[in-house]
Order: structure tokens, then C-alpha cells, then sequence
């Protein structure tokens, strides 16, 4: 248990939950607005690869998990972060990692979320010329 | 006037549709005189909605959706995704089709590493090392269609274990090949080694330093060229890969010679993983699949260490025969991104080889049109498909050796 002692230590009061259901999956529940010294920990300090992110409608509010990898243990530590249906919009995170760039404009696109101090949060996947759903990735 | 408006930029476009890159991606190149000075990646050209498709499909259904995903790591992706949904299900598979899963998986890489190598080759005009990549890797694509059904396309992934089986004979047939084929990784490696232009091309283009490839989070042979020593295979063993001998090449350099250098050595261990997989296949007994009857209400997280890098996909349930939420993550979308480091401050031939070096994989199932002297097609599909049948039934019965 001492990765998850270390979480709490350094997480603290930010955890809102920790889950994990398998030995190698943990998932964290977090504020939007603790985002980004989350993501700065786990990257910079723990020296987790980002993997990717993968942003949901949960309907009642938009889910986005944060994947990383603690690759020298092989577990995936997922940061959690809900953000409201209204008005969906968390930190960007790709200034602190340069490899979350296209997953925030892709999620931006396909799901509507925006992404603050992000600068290029243009088209990424869907042709100009597009007609569909605004967002193809939400349920309703 | 000032030195910065005197400067002289270019564009130079490459792609979505392009003789030298294979799949529609667009490159921008900003150059000065030869010299690269920016780099805008335009993608999309390909997007088919596979994330969206899955949320209306069948669990089983969405295992021959994402094989078609890509033509040349068609496994690579039906196995993180059954990774996924075993992960969900709590799933144990029999040992069997463990190794079998293993077997696969390393042929694909083999062959996929033997298609990128060629490929590099004919970019730097050495023709000699395409044509022997091309003839080495055949034999290979056979024997995945006597033993997997097809050259490509294989559907031996199933949730639960695997769809059909390898007998003792498959197994030597397996081992047989390897042997032939460690001799000709060899002279392919001393190909490139001995020869001193092919060497001073690879050894200055587009060095990644290990820096940058953590910031863009690369994966597979461009992360470990660049001193990151990640292999799913290893760090998080599924399948049989931590019941095999095997180690995992790792080189500091970041050039496209390093690059090379590691999928030469992966296929080395590919060839020492199917060759254990393969023997001990022979003596592991029993069935090689479960039974699933619904996959439960949860989340989970599948990968497989494809040619390419971490193929990743994370699908959450809510219960019922679909999925609720199936997010993909192909190493490509990864190391592509890294061109726009790499690129820059290389001179403009040196950027073919640099782009090409990520490995950006297209489909070569297309097997055979058949057209007369005035281009009409000889061949109906339906025909075409009755001839693939044959020539597999064929194989199968050891008519074709």
C-alpha cells in the first residue's frame, strides 16, 4: 500500500474518492480546479506517462479521466474530473504536458468540453465540411 | 529592414494525399533554404467515428470493429480490446490460448517491423533492403493464412480466449519458419550496419533526445530509442509474455538509426517468444476459450504493446450487451505529434525518412485485381473472395508446398 499512502500524502484533501477495484487500476476522483497540481505531481514528480484522457457524458454532467501510467509498476493511476453539463470546462493540462495537446482538442470537438488556456482547441478529427451533431460524442 | 523580415519561409506541403506517405496525413513543412524551421500536422483525413460506432454494437460485434481499425496491426487492437473487457469481467483465460494470443501478436509484429524496414529503404533509395524485406516477410503472411485463416485480418481474438486452434504441427511449422528467418534479420542488419551512406543518413536524422519524447509521451520503438525503457509486454504482463524468456531493446541515441536498430533486435525476441510459445503449446492441454455470459456493469483498461507502441482502450459499462463508453488510443496518435520536434532543424530530404520513421501503418490486404488490356475488371468480388477461399483450403491441405 505505500503508492497509495504516497497519494494520500501528497493528494491530501484534493482526493474526493479513491477507488481501486484491481490491483494495477487506481482511480481518483478530483476538483476540477485541482486538476492541474494533480496532473503536475503524478507527471513531474512521480514520473507517470500520460497515456491518454477519455471524456464521457455521463448525462447528468461530462466525465473526463486523465490516464496515467506508472510504466516502472505497471498500474494506471486515473485522475477523475466531473465537470457540469451547463457550462463544461476544466484547466488545460498541455502546457505542463506536451503529449495532452491533441487529446483536449479531440475532446473539445467531440465532446464540447472547453479547455482553458488552451490556444488551438480547433478541429482536429471531423472534416471541415462536417454536418453531423455538434458534438458526436454526446448523448443527447 | 529588419534581419527577421529578410528571412525567406517556404511551405512545403506533403500529403493528406501523397506518393511518399502512405496514409492521408498532412504535413506542412515551413523551410529556409533546405532547412526545416516548423512543422503543422493536419489529421482526420481518415476519422471514420469507430469510437461512436462501438457504443451501438454488441460486445462481439465491436471485436471485429476495431480489427479493422487498422490493415496492419489488425490484432493489435482486437487484443487490448479483449484485455478490456476481461479486465471488466475478471476474466482468467485458459493457458492455451494464452500462448496462442502471444503467438499472434508476435507474428504481426514481426511482419510489421519486416514492412516498415522495406519501407524505409525504398525512402532512402536502397531498393536492395526493400526487396529482401519483401521477400522474407511472405513466407511469414503464409503462414498466418494456413494457420490464422488470413494474411491479414486473422479474427483469432475472442473474448474469452482465442477462436481456433494451433495443433503440434502448426507449432513446428512456427519454429521451422523462425529458424529460417533469424539468418535473414541477420544480413539484414549487417545490410544497413555495412553500408557507410545508408549509416550517416539514418545516424543525423531526426533525433528525438529523451527529454522531448517524455514531454510528447511517445510510445514503442520511439520511446525506447530515445532511452525510455516502457514495454507493455513486460511492465504489465498479460497473455504468455511473462511465461517466455525475452528482453526488451532499449537505445539512448533518439536518431532514426536507433529507431531502426530497435525493431531490427524486437524481431530477434518476437522470433525467441513464438519459438518458447510455440514449444510450449505443444504440451499445455486443454481448452482455449471460456465462456462469458454478460460482461458486468464497471470500467476497464486493455493494452497491448502493438508494432507501433501502447494501443490502449478503456470502455466503460453500465451493464446490457453494449458498451457505454469505448475510448481507442492507437500508438500513432502519440508518436506522430513528435515529428514536430524531430522535423525541425533537419534539412527537408532528411524529413522523409524522419516522418516516415514513426511508422504510420496503412493496410496491405489488398491482395490481387485482376484487369484486361481496356482496364476492365476480370474478376468479380465474389470471385475474388472464392479464390482467397481456395488458395486458403489449398494451404490447409498441403497442396501449395
Amino acid at each position: 500500500m505505500e503508492l497509495i499512502e504516497l497519494l494520500e500524502k501528497n493528494l491530501g484533501k484534493k482526493i474526493k474518492s479513491l477507488d481501486r477495484p484491481r490491483e494495477k487500476r487506481i482511480y481518483i476522483e478530483i476538483s476540477p480546479e485541482d486538476l492541474r497540481f494533480a496532473a503536475e505531481f503524478l507527471f513531474n514528480s512521480m514520473k507517470c506517462r500520460f497515456s491518454t484522457a477519455s471524456g464521457m457524458d455521463e448525462e447528468e454532467h461530462f466525465e473526463i479521466l486523465y490516464h496515467f501510467s506508472l510504466d516502472s509498476k505497471g498500474i494506471f493511476i486515473n485522475l477523475r474530473v466531473k465537470t457540469e453539463r451547463k457550462k463544461p470546462e476544466v484547466d488545460t493540462i498541455s502546457d505542463i504536458i506536451k503529449g495532452a495537446r491533441w487529446i483536449e482538442r479531440e475532446m473539445h470537438e467531440l465532446l464540447g468540453v472547453n479547455f482553458k488556456g488552451n490556444e488551438e482547441l480547433g478541429n482536429l478529427l471531423l472534416s471541415r465540411d462536417y454536418r453531423g451533431p455538434k458534438h458526436p460524442l454526446r448523448k443527447k | 529592414m529588419s534581419k527577421e523580415e529578410k528571412r525567406q519561409i517556404t511551405e512545403i506541403p506533403i500529403g493528406p494525399y501523397h506518393p511518399l506517405q502512405e496514409e492521408p496525413e498532412f504535413f506542412r513543412l515551413k523551410v529556409e533554404g533546405e532547412k526545416v524551421v516548423g512543422l503543422d500536422i493536419e489529421i482526420g483525413y481518415n476519422h471514420r467515428g469507430i469510437e461512436k460506432l462501438a457504443e451501438s454494437k454488441h460486445y462481439d460485434q465491436v471485436l471485429f470493429l476495431v480489427e479493422r481499425i487498422c490493415g496492419i496491426c489488425s490484432t493489435s487492437h482486437p487484443f487490448a480490446y479483449v484485455n478490456c473487457v476481461e479486465e471488466i469481467c475478471g476474466l482468467d483465460i485458459p493457458l492455451r490460448a494464452k500462448y496462442i494470443r502471444s503467438i499472434v501478436g508476435e507474428m504481426e509484429r514481426i511482419h510489421s517491423h519486416m514492412l516498415w524496414l522495406g519501407l524505409a529503404g525504398h525512402f532512402l533509395g536502397y531498393n536492395t533492403v526493400w526487396m529482401w524485406c519483401w521477400k522474407y516477410r511472405e513466407p511469414l503472411l503464409e503462414l498466418c493464412e494456413k494457420l490464422f485463416g488470413n494474411r491479414q485480418h486473422y479474427a483469432m481474438m475472442k473474448i474469452g480466449g482465442v477462436r481456433r486452434d494451433i495443433d503440434n504441427a502448426g507449432g513446428s511449422a512456427f519454429c521451422r519458419e523462425m529458424n529460417l528467418l533469424l539468418p535473414k534479420l541477420d544480413m539484414l542488419q549487417k545490410a544497413i550496419e555495412d553500408d557507410p551512406v545508408l549509416r550517416a543518413r539514418l545516424k543525423i536524422a531526426g533525433t528525438l533526445p529523451k527529454k522531448e519524447a517524455v514531454s510528447f509521451c511517445a510510445v514503442g520503438p520511439m520511446a525506447r530509442a530515445s532511452g525510455i525503457d516502457i514495454d507493455v509486454r513486460r511492465d504489465e504482463p498479460y497473455a504468455a509474455y511473462s511465461m517466455v524468456d525475452w528482453t526488451v531493446p532499449v537505445r539512448t541515441e533518439g536518431d532514426v538509426y536507433a529507431k531502426t536498430m530497435i525493431r531490427l533486435e524486437e524481431m530477434r525476441q518476437s522470433v525467441l517468444i513464438i519459438k518458447q510459445c510455440a514449444e510450449a503449446l505443444k504440451k499445455a492441454k486443454g481448452d482455449i476459450s471460456v465462456q462469458i455470459k454478460e460482461v458486468p456493469p464497471g470500467e476497464g483498461i486493455g493494452r497491448h504493446e502493438a508494432p507501433r507502441g501502447e494501443v490502449f482502450h478503456y470502455i466503460k459499462s453500465r451493464g446490457g450487451t453494449v458498451p457505454y463508453r469505448h475510448k481507442i488510443r492507437a500508438p500513432s496518435y502519440m508518436n506522430v505529434f513528435t515529428n514536430e520536434y524531430a522535423v525541425v532543424g533537419g534539412t527537408i530530404p532528411d524529413a522523409a525518412i524522419t516522418l516516415a520513421a514513426v511508422d504510420p501503418c496503412y493496410c496491405c490486404t489488398e491482395r490481387m485485381q485482376a484487369v484486361d488490356g481496356a482496364g476492365r475488371q476480370v474478376y468479380t468480388s465474389k470471385q475474388l473472395i472464392d479464390i482467397c477461399r481456395e488458395k486458403t483450403f489449398s494451404m490447409k491441405r498441403g497442396k501449395n508446398k
